[in-house]
């Protein structure tokens, strides 16, 4: 199977788990430049003009393993010994988790395991991120489950195909996906904590990890389904699990399966066995929705035409593969 | 006091839809950093509220709309949009291939104008139930969503989002072999049928 490497053309940086930003908001900051951190200057951040000594972004020079986070956070906080943050709600912190080495599925896979968990991670980020503009949950931005159901839709090519407005702003950012071959977490609110923020990228590197291990979105359903709720935050984090625990985190759980549902549905219809194959006798035929829709579910090829009274006509065939092409 | 300035204030909540103690307003006026003047969705009354980060939030996912017997499906986009509240720009609305007494133009019109109580029930997630929803459904030749993702039309179709999925069959909902797997989110309606 063709990883995401291979998908998107990429080959540096292989080895390596994760890429931080920190956005900050104080007093005497100044540019950091080392061979681990680089600083730059954000517009989102207040007050305007004030980079580098009251507002400015420290971003990872190069993804690291997430072994090194707490060293290189470590070595930040020293480099900026004697400012005063005070991380405002337009300040986050977002961690970009390498899905390079994975493969098509089983990215698909790591994107619905964590809208499963967005609720218990999004409050280990942080009371203020939920709502919060600049992260919109699943709950908050559903448009934003368009985007990655177009990812399943339109099979590898998706990634070339994410629309470019719809999910940047989510707490869960696939956009990253082409330009970095990454998955970016935007959660997690500003801060230099650096136990705090070493436990979430680690926590992202498990899901990542998990992932891996169910191999597609219907293993990761079929494991919540057979564990529920709280095993399976437990299952997915192990020891980590317990930072993400708080009373009602199995409700939350099960509320985000619930709202991320059309996930695995369109995985299994996409995936479902053997196209019907229409006859050229067909083409012209008038077809219900329900048809071209598991005409479609079963992998064959359609374009859309609004049909009168909810039905759709059969409109041409493939030369290559003697399919119908339904246009509804 | 929302410990912001008017211009931030204005930005963030001005001409949109927010949840303040739990009921839907649409801001039509920013009056000062404590103060908004608000139009309650459901009574349409207008009134100055006092708000703080407190009682002040933004509404979640919207999903069925029930409008003039028909329904219409609500979801807020996560785009670069700095306000908190539900406005034109960052909601969009999908209209189904469902039975409706109006014309789906005239449904989505009005759907995008953010501005009527039905919008309010399905902030505040008040629905029908399945048995209530076919009848009226029946009654007006139309769909009558009874979840915030479920819906049933006078054919006694059931819709899944936009997607029809299924009948309702001696009062329980019965899915279609590709949806079956949508039962484990109507257990309680199926139970009650």
């Amino acid at each position: 199977m063709r990883t995401l490497k291979d998908i998107l053309g990429k080959k540096k940086f292989l080895k390596s788990d994760v890429g931080i930003e920190i956005e900050a908001e104080g007093e005497g900051m100044r540019i950091v430049d080392t061979a681990i951190w680089r600083t730059e200057s954000d517009g989102s951040l207040r007050p305007k003009g004030g980079f580098p000594n009251l507002c400015a972004e420290f971003v990872l020079t190069q993804p690291i393993p997430v072994a090194t986070v707490k060293p290189a956070l470590q070595q930040l906080k020293e480099e900026l010994a004697g400012a005063v943050f005070k991380f405002s709600s337009r300040c986050s912190v977002h961690i970009h988790v390498n899905v390079l080495n994975l493969e098509y599925q089983q990215m698909l896979a790591m994107i619905y395991a964590y809208y499963l968990l967005e609720e218990p991670f999004m409050t280990y980020c942080g009371k203020s991120r939920k709502g919060n503009n600049f992260c919109l949950r699943l709950a908050d931005a559903e448009g934003q489950l368009d985007s990655v159901m177009g990812l399943i839709r339109d099979g590898e090519e998706g990634v070339y195909r994410l629309p470019g407005d719809r999910s940047r702003y989510s707490a869960l950012n696939v956009e990253a996906l082409g330009k970095y071959g990454s998955l970016e977490f935007r959660g997690m609110e500003g801060n230099l904590d650096v136990n705090r923020i070493d436990i979430w990228c680690n926590a992202l590197v498990r899901l990542r990890e998990f992932a891996v291990a169910q191999n597609d979105p219907t293993g990761v359903q079929k494991k919540y389904q057979e564990l529920g709720g709280k095993k399976f935050l437990d299952f997915v984090l192990g020891d980590l699990a317990e930072h993400f625990v708080y009373r009602g985190v199995g409700r939350d759980i099960d509320y985000g399966f619930s709202i991320s549902f059309d996930f695995p549905l369109m995985w299994e219809r996409v995936n479902a066995k053997a196209p019907v194959e229409y006859k050229d006798h067909d083409v012209g035929k008038v077809i219900a929705w329900r048809e071209a829709d598991a005409f479609m579910g079963r992998g064959g090829r359609v374009d859309v035409y609004n049909g009168e009274n909810g039905t759709y006509v059969v409109k041409k065939r493939s030369t290559q593969n003697q399919k119908v092409v339904a246009l509804f | 006091m929302l410990n912001m300035s008017i211009e931030d204030i204005n930005q963030k909540y001005n001409n949109s839809v927010v949840m303040i103690d739990g009921a839907a307003k649409y801001v039509t006026k920013v009056i000062s950093d404590e103060f908004l003047r608000v139009t309650d969705l459901r009574t349409q009354a207008t009134e100055d509220l006092a708000v703080s980060p407190r009682n002040l939030k933004s509404p979640e996912r919207i999903g069925f709309v029930n409008l003039f017997n028909s329904v219409i499906y609500g979801q807020r986009n996560s785009m670069r949009i700095m306000r908190n509240g539900l406005c034109k720009e960052n909601v969009e609305f999908k209209v189904l291939e469902c039975p409706s007494p109006k014309s789906k133009g005239t449904v989505l019109a009005h759907a995008r104008t953010l501005y009527y109580p039905e919008l309010a029930d399905a902030l505040e997630n008040i629905y029908p139930d399945l048995k209530v929803a076919l009848r009226k459904a029946k009654q007006h030749n139309g769909t009558v969503a009874f979840d915030k993702q479920f819906a049933v039309d006078c054919n006694a179709d059931v819709w899944y989002k936009i997607y029809k999925v299924g009948k309702v069959v001696k009062g329980a909902v019965v899915f279609d072999d590709s949806a079956a797997s949508l039962s484990c989110l109507l257990g309680d309606y199926n139970a009650d049928a």
